[in-house]
């Protein structure tokens, strides 16, 4: 319980706690006063003849508390909702700007629909808890110690038969809980392995359609559909019989207190009337204290989403440098780099120099580390052995602004946003004029055919805009580079999969961007890159060899063969 | 709300699950009425009390019955309770399967415009919600309604005119209620759920492009649409509850308010000497609380709300129209494989991609499209699997319309080998077996080995059982590439399509995958596009294709004579074959 509240405020200290509670306690107060009055109201039932004035005062009475519970249940409701919305607002906005913070290797460990879960789901389910349950819940809290206290003053011997279903009843509703707990991670497991087998039968429904097994062919999806549902029974069967023995265990001892008033009444040693507003009180007691365990249980849901929101918060972003220091020029340079994540080494001992405005290609390949390479050189990760530097400075005492602002990085799938032309390209540099937009639109190629778009350079593209081919895109993409103007540009096997027309396109806008700049390339066409200053030969995470293409094209390792094979390739024809 | 065949699918699901919904009802409503019993005990005591007769047997008596009642109320509950989740389970994994048999006779046109996680969604999220409303809120709705009907049924028996006062909450509490839905609650909740889905939409937009994020290191502020929805939001719930604070706090009030009431007018009565003691006891204890079940009621609306939109996107899915099926009495079973087009036309949504295209790939012959992308080709290849159906015009395969083939019997004509290469989660031998399930073990060795792939398969730690996929190992885009050839290998079809088959191939791939591929054209009808037009030349025919229309066709010389956009793709072609990114040195 005290685990559950603290993992979610963990998330925000700044609760709007101290106000509200205050709030919530009068109302409750102002709720309860109500029974305080009818145990005067019963006595005078029972003891005196009842005039007309005395019932008029007693309901004034009742409608000015009715007043002063609506009066501060506002107040509260208000404040809980402003303050817990207010500090939802900064979690989201903390998370966000966290995540981006954090080493690439994160979102690689993690996968992306857990990430969006954390920040959307969970997040949700903690706006829930703060603007509903919790506030609700301790409502009930204060609520049940009111009531009880009113029953010990009251009559403590029979207050103790009330008071003595806590004990009772609070480990039935924990044990249900754990079974609870139990079992849903096992459904969970089950819906996670239906979902995934589901995902795979959307996404492969192409191959599955023109290999005919569709539907109940494709047994695994049933069979995880099949054990979804069974584990899902299974959480109700075991747990929902100890939660209502839970529940009766609360009602028996309603039932044991009226035995025992009955008996002091018997023996005289109790007064009807006293009994009479007892029973009526306890009964508030005992609804007060269900609602507890109902928002327990709701709670309980809502503490893995605290705890999950605290796991991504609890990763150590990249360690930004004490002392930043501005590197003189823009030569790159790889020292006995060693890089690896979980048991994976990708990069084994890689160390080479790209002088400043020098032209270093990438080759080997897939799998051989070319693209881990330049994830290290913008930081996306940080390196287990070895440093990684830019005229001369180890990148981990540049700034990260410092850093990326040197550095243009062309993806091989280009991602945009769901957003204007003019927003995309304005990423390179927010700061530019529409002018300069179209300027570099121009230089990559792409003026011509944003143009044509509905609605120029305010058509909105991506997810939910209007298609682009991915030469298209492309283009923006180095549209976007133009406009950054970084003295170092990545590029990672920007023509892969495009067509002849598009790739001339891409290849002229790439040619004027490369001009005057530090360039690491990666390529799988080793005719693209045959005039680099160096080529760098990669394997299996290791350098292979180096040297210009004239070098190693008459030497006789791995680019020679390469080489060779790609020449045969390319002569290739159906027939 | 729904016309009646959009809602007769889930009902008739609901069929098998009749009697376990109807017993859940029974056990609620039985529930519901030992929920009395102590109360009804208690007047009785309290009787007994005034009087001062009470002796010990009595009371016994008495209490035994009611803990007899809170028992059975309990066992009832539990009962109904699990047969209404095991009915909903039931019925969830009946709508699941019911969902995913339809999208697999779907044609390929509708995945395309429906996203991937969309479909996920219905098929998981929305199902459920299905859920919360049988199994939850049947059975409480039940008991919440039939309590306090019970309950007020038995005290109009004690008093009718205090049974009455017991229910003044109720007007109150509705006249709030109807206030609020007159100032515009149901456009706030429209307007809530567009703000919570942009915010949604933006974040999960950050998360995907979180390597352009950081290499252009824009911050959560100056990616402005993320903190525009996220302080949107918080501005729009703000404002809502603002509005909203009010009624709410007065409607539960309200509802629970049946002491300001009952206290007064039944001490009234008292004082008339129209009401005893234990009246006024029993009226304080079950008359006041009577109309607080009402609370549910709201939270039960929202539920069947929520409900009614999960099954309206069902239907989207279960509504939309199949491939229609071969008749049996004209069904057949082409000889040849010649596939003809005949004034074939084509549209996606309302984008022209296919125009009077009329075609002969000849039986046995290689016949390649080209063209520039966006031209339709790959619309080509994918109509001859119709995936999609044609829209004006014939397709026909050995002179017989693909729509009189049965669905079964085309496909097993076909061996496709698609740009993007899938694979199932699955091992490598099951992967390669899809294109044929009879295969032996020999057979697919041998295809593996034509494809190239027998190799590296060899050097895994399992071989051919490896997992490949989620849990499994990676293989690379032309591993990839090897295996989907082996598995169009083992299928041995007479009718082979290859979209862009090398495109992702690194260059240490694409030789062996072009080995691979040689060997499987033998004696088939073959369809393939290419980018690289170097690999088309010998091919016996080429077709060009521009915007959807034929603009040529013949082999390569007789192109590079006579059509223009040929020479203009042939020197594109040229001039990216020969640049070089240039150093400085």
């Amino acid at each position: 319980m005290q685990r559950t509240i603290q993992a979610i405020l963990h998330v925000d200290r700044s609760l709007w706690i101290n106000k509200a509670l205050l709030y919530i306690c009068v109302e409750m107060i102002s709720s309860v006063a109500p029974y305080v009055l009818l145990y005067w109201v019963i006595y005078s039932l029972f003891h005196a003849s009842i005039g007309l004035e005395w019932i008029v005062f007693w309901t004034i009475g009742l409608i000015a508390f009715f007043i002063l519970q609506l009066v501060f249940s506002m107040l509260a409701q208000r404040r809980v909702q402003n303050e817990g919305s207010q500090s939802i607002q900064r979690l989201r906005l903390r998370l966000g700007e966290h995540l981006r913070k954090l080493p690439m290797g994160f979102f690689k460990k993690k996968n992306q629909g857990d990430i969006s879960q954390a920040l959307l789901t969970n997040v949700d389910e903690v706006e829930l808890v703060m603007t509903h349950i919790l506030p609700q819940m301790i409502g009930s809290i204060v609520l049940c110690l009111l009531n009880g206290l009113l029953l010990v003053w009251i009559d403590w011997r029979l207050a103790l038969v009330v008071l003595i279903s806590v004990p009772l009843a609070v480990p039935l509703l924990l044990w249900s809980q754990k079974v609870m707990r139990k079992r849903s991670k096992i459904r969970h497991e089950s819906f996670a392995t239906a979902s995934g087998h589901l995902q795979e039968y959307i996404e492969n429904i192409q191959l599955l359609k023109a290999y005919q097994v569709t539907g109940a062919k494709f047994k695994r999806l049933d069979q995880a559909l099949a054990r979804f549902r069974d584990d899902s029974i299974r959480v109700e069967a075991f747990a929902s019989p100890i939660l209502y023995l839970y529940a009766a265990t609360i009602e028996i001892c309603f039932i044991v207190l009226l035995l025992a008033g009955n008996y002091l009444l018997i023996e005289s040693r109790l007064e009807v009337s006293i009994f009479v507003i007892f029973l009526i009180i306890s009964l508030q007691f005992f609804k007060a204290f269900r609602s507890v365990g109902t928002y327990m249980g709701q709670l309980r849901f809502m503490v893995h989403a605290g705890e999950r929101i605290k796991d991504v918060l609890e990763e150590m972003p990249l360690a930004e440098p004490e002392q930043q220091i501005i590197p003189l020029n823009n030569s790159i340079t790889f020292d006995h780099v060693h890089f690896g994540y979980g048991n994976k080494s990708i990069l084994k001992d890689v160390s080479f120099y790209v002088p400043d405005r020098g032209l270093v290609a990438l080759v080997g390949p897939s799998g051989s580390g070319k693209s881990t390479i330049l994830s290290l050189i913008v930081r996306f990760w940080d390196v287990n052995q070895g440093s990684v530097q830019i005229g001369n400075t180890d990148i981990t005492d540049i700034s990260s602004n410092e850093l990326l602002s040197r550095i243009s990085y062309v993806f091989q799938d280009v991602q945009l946003f769901n957003d204007t032309v003019t927003e995309n390209i304005l990423m390179g540099n927010r700061d530019a004029s529409f002018e300069q937009v179209v300027e570099a639109a121009q230089l990559a190629q792409c003026h011509s055919f944003i143009e044509k778009l509905p609605h120029g350079y305010d058509t909105v593209v991506g997810t939910g805009g209007i298609h682009l081919s991915g030469g298209e895109k492309q283009r923006l993409s180095i549209a976007r580079a133009f406009l950054k103007e970084a003295p170092i540009l990545l590029l990672d096997e920007v023509t892969a999969s495009l067509d002849s027309e598009n790739e001339k396109l891409v290849q002229r806008a790439i040619s004027k961007l490369a001009q005057k700049k530090t360039v690491v390339v990666i390529a799988h066409r080793l005719k693209t890159i045959q005039s680099a200053d160096h080529i760098i030969v990669l394997s299996d995470g290791g350098i292979e060899e180096q040297g210009t293409h004239q070098m190693l094209v008459n030497g006789q390792g791995l680019y020679q063969h390469l080489w060779q094979e790609q020449q045969a390739a390319g002569g290739w024809k159906v027939k | 709300m729904f016309n009646k065949k959009e809602l007769s699918w889930i009902l008739n699901l609901a069929v098998p699950q009749r009697r376990k919904l109807l017993f859940s009802c029974i056990y609620a409503v039985m529930s519901a009425l030992f929920t009395l019993v102590p109360f009804v005990i208690i007047y009785h005591l309290s009787i007994h009390w005034l009087n001062g007769i009470l002796d010990s047997s009595t009371v016994w008596k008495l209490v035994i019955y009611a803990l007899i009642a809170v028992i059975l109320r309990f066992v009832f509950l539990g009962l109904s309770s699990l047969l209404s989740h095991i009915a909903a389970y039931n019925l969830l994994y009946d709508i699941r399967t019911h969902l995913t048999n339809k999208l697999g006779r779907l044609p390929m046109g509708f995945f395309n415009q429906q996203q991937a996680g969309k479909l996920k969604k219905i098929v998981i999220d929305d199902v459920e919600k299905v859920e919360q409303l049988i199994a939850h809120h049947l059975p409480d709705f039940i008991v919440s309604i039939i309590t306090p009907i019970c309950v007020f049924v038995y005290l109009l028996t004690v008093d009718w005119r205090m049974a009455l006062i017991t229910l003044l909450p109720i007007p109150c509490a509705v006249f709030i209620q109807v206030k609020r839905a007159n100032s515009g609650a149901g456009e706030d909740m429209e307007k809530y759920h567009q703000h919570l889905e942009r915010m949604n939409g933006t974040m999960i937009e950050y998360i995907l492009t979180m390597p352009i994020i950081k290499a252009f290191n824009l911050t959560v502020q100056s990616f402005s649409s993320y903190q525009n929805s996220v302080e949107d939001y918080t501005q729009l719930w703000k404002r809502l509850s603002r509005k909203k604070v009010p009624t709410y706090v007065l409607y539960t009030a309200f509802i629970e308010s049946g002491l300001i009431f009952i206290l007064p007018i039944s001490l009234l009565f008292f004082q008339r000497g129209s009401l005893t003691i234990p009246e006024v006891l029993l009226f304080l204890m079950l008359g006041v609380g009577l109309t607080a079940p009402m609370k549910q009621l709201s939270t039960f609306s929202h539920t069947v709300q929520n409900t009614v939109l999960g099954i309206k996107k069902m239907n989207k899915i279960l509504m939309a129209k199949e491939l229609s099926e071969a008749r049996a009495d004209v069904s057949v079973i082409p000889q040849q494989y010649p596939i003809v087009f005949d004034k074939v036309s084509f549209s996606y949504g309302d984008r022209m991609i296919l125009q009077d295209v009329t075609m002969t790939m000849k039986a046995g012959t290689v016949t390649a499209l080209v063209g520039p992308s966006g031209a339709g080709k790959s619309t080509i290849a994918q109509l001859i699997a119709r995936f999609w159906e044609v829209e004006k015009g014939g397709l026909f395969i050995g002179s017989i319309s693909i729509r009189d083939i049965p669905q079964e019997t085309l496909m097993n004509l076909i061996s496709y080998v698609f740009q993007d290469v899938s694979m199932m989660n699955d091992t490598l031998l099951a992967n390669i077996c899809m294109g044929n399930q009879a295969a032996s073990l020999e057979e697919i060795i041998q295809a593996a080995k034509i494809a190239q792939a027998h190799d590296f398969i060899s050097a895994l730690p399992n071989g051919y059982d490896t997992k490949i996929g989620h849990g499994g190992i990676h293989l690379s885009g032309g591993e990839r590439q090897r295996i989907a050839i082996a598995r169009a290998i083992v299928r041995n079809a007479p009718v082979l399509i290859l979209d862009e088959a090398t495109a992702y191939a690194d260059s240490e791939n694409e030789s062996h995958i072009q080995a691979g591929i040689s060997h499987l054209l033998q004696d088939k009808t073959v369809v393939i596009i290419a980018h690289r037009l170097s690999t088309i030349t010998d091919v016996d025919n080429i077709i060009v294709l521009d915007a959807g229309r034929v603009v040529a066709q013949g082999t390569h010389d007789v192109l590079l004579q006579h059509c223009s956009l040929y020479q203009q793709m042939w020197h594109a072609y040229m001039e990216v074959d020969q640049w070089t990114l240039a150093g400085k040195a």
